[in-house]
């Protein structure tokens, strides 16, 4: 048992880079993220663990990373915005779609949106507008109305999909079939 | 915003976690979804010493659905019920609550036995619980106490467990398979909201088209998830028609006590308990495999 002053090791690994560091049991999840490996696309937008700005991917599901304390994440993995495009900067196409449905204005919830537009798409790569409501319905935004979001994770449904039928053309192209 | 300085146990095994509840009592909290404590604990309202974390015990999670009972356990959590096919075809009244609670973030986490345990009267676990019936079960490290479902929900926030124990299992009665409905209706201001009122609605039919059992629970109406029995009773060997789910609202209508606050006055969410408990209860019978009432003019 660890007391309250004592800082637990831990070994997380964030967007595919292992990371050895220690947190107080106090210390949340986004806290560690932001504060202690600069990863501030994760946001803070509240005390109650409503608004999901913080939302980040942990272990394959959608979570609030506010209501996580960072020393439940040792040995795991988690997935921020920052995770989302190519490490040569190919945006993801959510946020390619995002971009160009305007579905940002000030941009706080929009890291919280993409991850839990991520996850319903991995979840439910063809969702109709009612389920994309519900994948965000934790994710609250102050400017836009939701409408850009919304046509925004249709739009890369889209796209993605689009994707891998390309994909998978080209894999059979390339057997020869 | 953050939550206090809290000594941090994370026990492998049950019997660990057990023994350190022992040892703390009312000093230690459990951690299992974190949905309720840790948000709490940001708010400083819960301000343990220790903090006993459940996740990394293996084999908490049982989810189990056979001929009598739907059975989870202290891990199991919100979205593996949800998308669990046997529930939803079996006892749609579970389904649909955890369809309407909160949001996909709170539901990866958060747990069945953690919902109960927080007793909330506006959540939606209480009021299906009571509907449905059963027991929980409660270990220590003296042993296991079963507690009713009946009787679990004490009072405002409070449930029956005591410090020292853990849920262990939280089992749900199934109705017979044949002739049978549920349903769970929630009025809420935003999606996800905990209920203004909800109705959890179940109800068995017997070869006459007679109401052979019914359990209602109503959520939003109180200090604790509400079980209807005045309701239920004035179902139970009837012919389910118009009037009677009338008067079955009137008899909820009359046992409520709501409170006044910011999910709106005390009066409004007596009469909504009505038409929610109506509108269910409907749903329900037609699930039975009866048609329903005659549609009269709903208020």
């Amino acid at each position: 048992m660890w007391s309250a002053d004592d800082r637990v090791p831990m070994r997380v690994t964030v967007n595919g880079t292992v990371y050895d560091t220690a947190a107080t049991p106090r210390t949340l999840l986004v806290h560690l993220l932001r504060e202690d490996l600069d990863l501030t696309g994760p946001h803070v937008g509240c005390v109650v663990g409503r608004c999901g700005a913080c939302t980040v991917i942990w272990e394959g599901k959608v979570v609030k990373s506010c209501m996580v304390l960072a020393v439940q994440a040792d040995g795991t993995e988690v997935e921020t915005v920052e995770g989302l495009a190519d490490p040569d900067g190919t945006l993801h196409p959510l946020q390619e779609s995002f971009w160009a449905n305007d579905a940002a204005e000030c941009g706080y919830c929009t890291p919280g949106m993409l991850m839990a537009a991520c996850g319903l798409l991995r979840e439910n790569p063809a969702p109709d507008d009612a389920a994309i409501r519900r994948g965000i319905s934790g994710n609250l935004c102050r400017c836009t109305g939701y409408v850009n979001i919304v046509k925004a994770i249709a739009d890369a449904a889209v796209a993605m999909a689009d994707a891998e039928a390309d994909d998978a053309v080209v894999a059979a192209t390339a057997k020869g079939e | 915003m953050r939550p206090n300085a809290f000594g941090y146990a994370r026990p492998d095994r049950v019997e660990e976690a057990l023994a350190l509840l022992a040892e703390h009592g009312e000093d230690a909290k459990p951690l299992a979804g974190g949905q309720s404590l840790v948000p709490l604990m940001k708010l400083r309202v819960v301000y343990p010493y220790v903090v006993v974390d459940l996740n990394r015990i293996a084999g908490l999670d049982e989810l189990t659905l056979d001929d009598e009972w739907l059975s989870v356990g202290a891990l199991t959590r919100h979205v593996a019920v949800q998308r669990h096919p046997g529930v939803r075809a079996a006892l749609p009244l579970v389904a649909e609550a955890v369809d309407d609670l909160a949001d996909i973030q709170v539901r990866n986490l958060g747990t069945v036995a953690g919902s109960a345990a927080e007793a909330d009267p506006s959540g939606d676990w209480g009021p299906v619980m009571l509907a449905l019936g059963g027991e929980v079960v409660c270990r220590s490290t003296t042993g296991r106490r079963v507690v009713p479902i009946d009787g679990f929900f004490v009072d405002y926030l409070t449930s029956d467990i005591l410090p020292t124990e853990l849920i262990e299992t939280v089992r749900l009665r199934r109705p017979p398979a044949a002739r049978s409905g549920s349903a769970y209706l929630k009025l809420e201001r935003r999606v996800g909201d905990f209920a203004v009122v909800s109705a959890a609605v179940s109800i068995s039919l017997d070869a006459d088209g007679r109401c052979a059992d019914a359990g209602v629970g109503i959520g939003g109406v109180g200090l604790t998830p509400f079980k209807a029995t005045a309701a239920e009773a004035r179902l139970r060997g009837a012919v389910v028609d118009a009037d009677v789910l009338d008067e079955a609202a009137a008899l909820i209508r009359d046992a409520v006590a709501p409170l006044d606050d910011g999910r709106g006055p005390a009066w409004y969410k007596r009469d909504m308990a009505g038409v929610f408990f109506r509108r269910a209860a409907e749903r329900a019978l037609a699930r039975a495999g009866t048609s329903s009432p005659p549609e009269e003019e709903r208020p």
